[in-house]
C-alpha cells in the first residue's frame, strides 16, 4: 500500500488498529470526534469492540476495565474531555494498567472553544489526577509522527504497565497528510507477558487482582516508591526530542507539536536574515528532555519558548536551562496561532542586533 | 466549460470539496458573473470555506453566505437563512460546498424542492488517496449513500485525486482510473480533472478538461 491521504484523527484510529488495539471506549468532543467515528466503522472490521460511553467518565473506567484484563486499549477526548478523565486516569496509574490516552486539545480553560491550543500541557506532565503518579506524554508534530507515535505508545505502555498519553491539538487532529503506515517507526521491545491481567484464576496459585487501594501507609509508601523506580527508567528511556541548527546557534526556539512547524519556518527564515537561530522540539512532554538544553546552555545566549498557551512547558525550560541562560516565552491562548512576525521580532530583540 | 447556476459540491469527507468549489467559483467569477458560495459544511469543525471569506470578497468579491460571522466557529450544526438569497435568485450564481459523506450531505435535503426545478449541476469529487474510497466499488458506495441522503442526483463526476504536498502526475492518473471506470458504471460523465497549478505543464491529455486548483485551505506554517 503506498501512502495514503489522511486527517490527524483518522491516522490515529488506523495506528491503533495496527498497533493492535481491539477496545475503544470514548465519548464524541470536538475536534477529536473523528476518532470515535473512525473506531465505530474500523472496529467491527478487525473484529474488536467500539463502545460510545454515556460520558468520559464512564470512557475511562471501561479503559480501566479492558486494560486491567490485558487488553490494548485506547480512549480520546479533547480538552474538557480529559478533565473529566482524572479520576480514573489516577487509577489507572495507581493500578499500573497499561492504556493509551489521546488528547487533542482546544482552546479553553472551561469549556472554552473548538480551536487547537496547547492549555492541557500541565494537566498531562505535572498530573492532572491525584496522587504521586506519572503518565508518559507524547507529543507529535505531523500526521506521520502521530501515527509512529500511537504506534509506539502501546509497546511503552505494556512495557511500563501504565497510560502513555498522545498530546495533540486541533490543527493536528483536523489537518490532512500523506501517512505512510507500511514503514512505522518504533524501537525494538521487550514486552514482558501480562501475567498480571485478570483473565480467569485458570492455573494460577492467586487470583490477580487489578486495584489501586493499600490501606496500611507503610505499604502504599513502598508501593509508591516501586512506582517510581519505574518512572526513573522511564526518564532514562524514554525521552524524545529533536534537534535543528543548535551547534552554532545563538537564539534557541523551543516549541512542541504543531507550533514547533512555524517555529521551524521561523527559524529558517531568521538564518536567512542571518541570525544564528536553532530549534529544540521536545517529542516527549514528560520525561521531558533535558539533554538538548544540558548540549546548548554554554553555547546558546538565549533561548525563546513557544507555545499556543500563556506558558506551560517554559517552566520546564527553565528548570533544564537551571537559570544559566535567559528563557523568553511568547504564546497566544485561546486557539490563536502566535505569529510568526512576533517571533522574529523578538529573535531579532534577543539577539541584539548580534547576526 | 460549460456550468450553471446552481453547482453543488458533493463527496466523501476530506476529498478536497472545499479547496474544488472555492477555486470553481473564483471561475464563474472570472467569466462576469456574480457568484457566492454557500458554506453548507456542518460537520467539518476547521478548514471550510467561511475561513477564506474575507480573503474570497476583497480579491474577487465572492460572499460566502451559509454562517453568521459571529457564529463562524461555534460547535453547532445551524445554517444561516442568509442562504436563500442564493437559492432563489434568478441571475446571482452559487456554489454549494457541502459537508462530507451522507451525514454531511444530509442538510442539503431540505432544500430539494427548490433546487429540483432549477437545473443544478450536482459535482461529485473524488479522491482515491483517501483510504476509504480508493477504489470503483468504494467510490459508487458513497456516492449512492450521498445521493440518497442529501435527495439529490450527482450530475457529474470530478476526479481531485491528490496528496497533499506530495501529489504527482501519477496520483493523478490513478484516480484518472478509478473515475473513468465509475464514470462507466454509473453513466454519470466526467466533469473535469483538478491538478494543482504547478503541475498543469506535466499533466498529459486525458481527453477532460483540465482545471487548475490553487490551494485555500492551510496550515499556519503554510501561510508564511
Amino acid at each position: 500500500m503506498a501512502k495514503v491521504l489522511m486527517k490527524g484523527n483518522e491516522a490515529l484510529a488506523e495506528a491503533a488498529i495496527q498497533a493492535g488495539c481491539r477496545h475503544y471506549f470514548g465519548y464524541p468532543i470536538t475536534p477529536q470526534n473523528e476518532v470515535t467515528a473512525y473506531m465505530a466503522k474500523r472496529m467491527p472490521e478487525v473484529g474488536g469492540v467500539f463502545l460510545q460511553a454515556e460520558s468520559e467518565v464512564s470512557a475511562i473506567n471501561m479503559v480501566y476495565g479492558a486494560g486491567g484484563a490485558g487488553a490494548r486499549v485506547m480512549t480520546s477526548t479533547s480538552s474538557p474531555g480529559l478533565s473529566l478523565m482524572q479520576e480514573g486516569i489516577s487509577y489507572l496509574a495507581g493500578a499500573q494498567v497499561p492504556c493509551v490516552i489521546v488528547n487533542i486539545m482546544r482552546g479553553g480553560p472551561g469549556l472554552g472553544d473548538i480551536q487547537g491550543a496547547q492549555g492541557d500541557y500541565f494537566q498531562s506532565t505535572k498530573g492532572g489526577g491525584h496522587g504521586d503518579y506519572r503518565l508518559i506524554v507524547l507529543a507529535p508534530s505531523t500526521i506521520q509522527e502521530m501515527a509512529d507515535l500511537v504506534q509506539e505508545a502501546f509497546d511503552i505502555a505494556d512495557e511500563y504497565r501504565n497510560p502513555v498519553v498522545i498530546l495533540g491539538d486541533g490543527m493536528l487532529g483536523q489537518m490532512m497528510e500523506p501517512v505512510d503506515f507500511e514503514n512505522i517507526q518504533k524501537r525494538k521491545r521487550d514486552i514482558p507477558e501480562k501475567t498480571w491481567a485478570t483473565t480467569g484464576r485458570g492455573n494460577r496459585e492467586h487470583r490477580n487482582i487489578i486495584n489501586s487501594l493499600y490501606i496500611d501507609p507503610p505499604v502504599l509508601e513502598k508501593y509508591n516508591y516501586q512506582l517510581f523506580e519505574k518512572y526513573a527508567k522511564a526518564e532514562k528511556n524514554e525521552v524524545r526530542y529533536e534537534m535543528i541548527n543548535c551547534e552554532d546557534a545563538d537564539v534557541i526556539l523551543v516549541a512542541y507539536g504543531t507550533i514547533a512547524r512555524v517555529a521551524k519556518n521561523v527559524m529558517n527564515i531568521a538564518r536567512r536574515e542571518g541570525y544564528k537561530v536553532g530549534l529544540i522540539r521536545p517529542i516527549s512532554l514528560w520525561p521531558f528532555p533535558k539533554e538538548p538544553f544540558e548540549k546548548t546552555v554554554n553555547t546558546a545566549k538565549a533561548y525563546l519558548t513557544v507555545e499556543m498557551s500563556m506558558g506551560q512547558m517554559v517552566e520546564d525550560v527553565k528548570l533544564a536551562v537551571q537559570f544559566k541562560k535567559p528563557v523568553y516565552f511568547y504564546g497566544r491562548p485561546g486557539g490563536m496561532i502566535p505569529e510568526p512576525s512576533v517571533m522574529l521580532e523578538q529573535i531579532r530583540k534577543i539577539a541584539g542586533g548580534v547576526k | 466549460m460549460d456550468f450553471k447556476r446552481l453547482t453543488i459540491v458533493v463527496g466523501h469527507y476530506g476529498t478536497g470539496k472545499t479547496e474544488v468549489a472555492i477555486n470553481y467559483a473564483k471561475f464563474i467569477r472570472e467569466s462576469g458573473k456574480e457568484v457566492e458560495i454557500v458554506d453548507l459544511d456542518i460537520v467539518n469543525p476547521y478548514f471550510r470555506s467561511r475561513e477564506v471569506r474575507k480573503e474570497l470578497f476583497d480579491k474577487w468579491g465572492i460572499r460566502v453566505a451559509g454562517v453568521e460571522e459571529k457564529y463562524m466557529n461555534a460547535d453547532v450544526p445551524a445554517i444561516s437563512r442568509n442562504i436563500y438569497g442564493a437559492l432563489y435568485s434568478k441571475d446571482k450564481y452559487a456554489v454549494f460546498d457541502v459537508g462530507g459523506d451522507d451525514v454531511g450531505a444530509t442538510p442539503l435535503g431540505q432544500y430539494r424542492h427548490i433546487i429540483k426545478d432549477q437545473d443544478a449541476e450536482v459535482l461529485f469529487v473524488v479522491n482515491v488517496n483517501r483510504p476509504l474510497t480508493k477504489n470503483v466499488e468504494s467510490v459508487i458506495e458513497y456516492l449512492k449513500s450521498i445521493e440518497e441522503a442529501a435527495k439529490i442526483k450527482v450530475t457529474h463526476l470530478v476526479n481531485n485525486t491528490h496528496l497533499s504536498y506530495e501529489t504527482t502526475v501519477e496520483d493523478i492518473l490513478k484516480g484518472q482510473k478509478v473515475v473513468e471506470e465509475v464514470s462507466k458504471i454509473t453513466g454519470i460523465p466526467i466533469k473535469m480533472v483538478t491538478v494543482k497549478r504547478e503541475l498543469l505543464n506535466k499533466v498529459p491529455d486525458l481527453g477532460y478538461p483540465i482545471f487548475p486548483i490553487d490551494l485555500y485551505m492551510k496550515t499556519p506554517w503554510d501561510k508564511m
